[in-house]
């Protein structure tokens, strides 16, 4: 979206008189992205489902608070990446288990997931993201399957483009050693 | 040791750089080890799916969630504040009683642990002995008078609660009820 009609969009978004509309553009536009974000962050449906309901509710009731900083994409992913974050916090909190467990959890809930493609090699694949520490798994979800660029992803999390690249790098590494071995 | 270059930044030399070249250098090296990496895992989707047709009928269902007026609760009609003061009030009361035969000390909403209370709203409301509505479990926290939404109980307005705590510690029953 160019820089024109995010302002054109977010300015109808922030009057009352157009919001609604506005908004189901913004939701129409972005629903998939930030759902396969999120979806990619706590593995399960139903859990994605409901972060990215109260992701879009949180940025229709904060729109008039966003001052054109960052790009309006930007400002809703890390809602959607904070949302996440504070749930599986929540649910890992809840069950007094670390984040490790609780991640380690997830995965082995993955096998009898109606909506995981079962295959072996992608059960692999997510238990070896789930090896790496949070960090570098949000930073290869978003450049392995989301394929965003490192300037996107560097706007979203607030961090340098080479501090992602070599934390990508890291993680790559990693996750090819862990497929190796396992 | 054998002596290096006294001055490794000289341009003495005679040789020169591009402009720029070692501003971006960190880059461009960066670049080619992501780039390179990333080829070595095989190209494969994440493997989760969704359900046929969620997100035709998602559009609507959020639209029909923003309309409606986010809730405002009066805090002394609010469950969860109840029970976290009551909780409060139980950790206060409990650390008041261990240290009786010690000189009295000053006790206040620091002194009690906010993630041993959660932890028992949790767990009192998945064991069933407290009830509070799905809809509205943490989601809403005290902010002076009222509670709004909010996702974070750890920001609670300290405050507030131990003004309700002040006005509904008359009677234990009714907390320990």
């Amino acid at each position: 979206m160019s820089n024109n009609s995010e302002e054109h969009l977010v300015s109808r978004l922030q009057d009352s008189t157009t919001s609604q509309e506005a908004f189901r553009e913004l939701i129409s536009e972005n629903k998939k992205r930030l759902y396969w974000h999120i979806r990619n962050m706590v593995k399960n449906h139903d859990d994605a489902d409901d972060i990215l309901q109260n992701t879009f509710i949180k940025v229709f009731r904060n729109i008039n608070q966003f001052k054109g900083d960052s790009k309006l994409y930007s400002w809703m992913y890390r809602i959607a990446t904070n949302e996440a974050i504070t749930f599986l916090n929540k649910k890992a909190r809840r069950l007094q288990i670390t984040s490790e467990e609780l991640q380690n959890q997830i995965i082995d809930n993955l096998e009898s997931d109606v909506y995981f493609d079962g295959s072996e090699i992608k059960l692999k694949l997510q238990k070896a993201i789930a090896s790496l520490p949070d960090k570098q798994q949000q930073v290869f979800n978003m450049k392995y399957f989301e394929e965003l660029k490192y300037r996107e992803m560097a706007e979203i999390l607030d961090t340098s483009e080479g501090a992602l690249k070599a934390s990508y790098h890291i993680a790559s590494k990693k996750i090819e050693e862990f497929l190796k071995t396992n | 040791m054998m002596e290096t270059n006294k001055n490794p930044y000289s341009s003495n030399s005679g040789f020169k750089v591009p402009e720029d070249y070692f501003g971006n250098i960190e880059d461009k090296v960066l670049d080619k080890v992501a780039g390179s990496e990333s080829s070595n895992i095989p190209v494969m989707e994440s493997g989760f799916i969704v359900p046929e047709d969620y997100f035709k009928g998602l559009d609507q269902i959020i639209l029909e969630k923003v309309a409606k007026k986010p809730k405002v609760i009066r805090l002394v009609k609010k469950e969860y504040i109840f029970y976290a003061a009551a909780v409060a009030a139980l950790f206060v009361l409990m650390i008041g009683d261990f240290f009786k035969t010690s000189p009295t000390p000053t006790l206040g909403w620091e002194d009690v642990e906010i993630s041993a209370m959660e932890n028992y709203i949790d767990e009192g409301y998945e064991m069933g002995y407290i009830k509070l509505n799905t809809s509205d479990y943490s989601d809403y926290v005290p902010n002076g008078e009222n509670l709004v939404d909010e996702e974070d109980f750890n920001k609670i307005n300290s405050d507030a609660a131990l003004d309700y705590l002040d006005e509904n510690l008359e009677d234990p029953t009714y907390i320990l009820d």
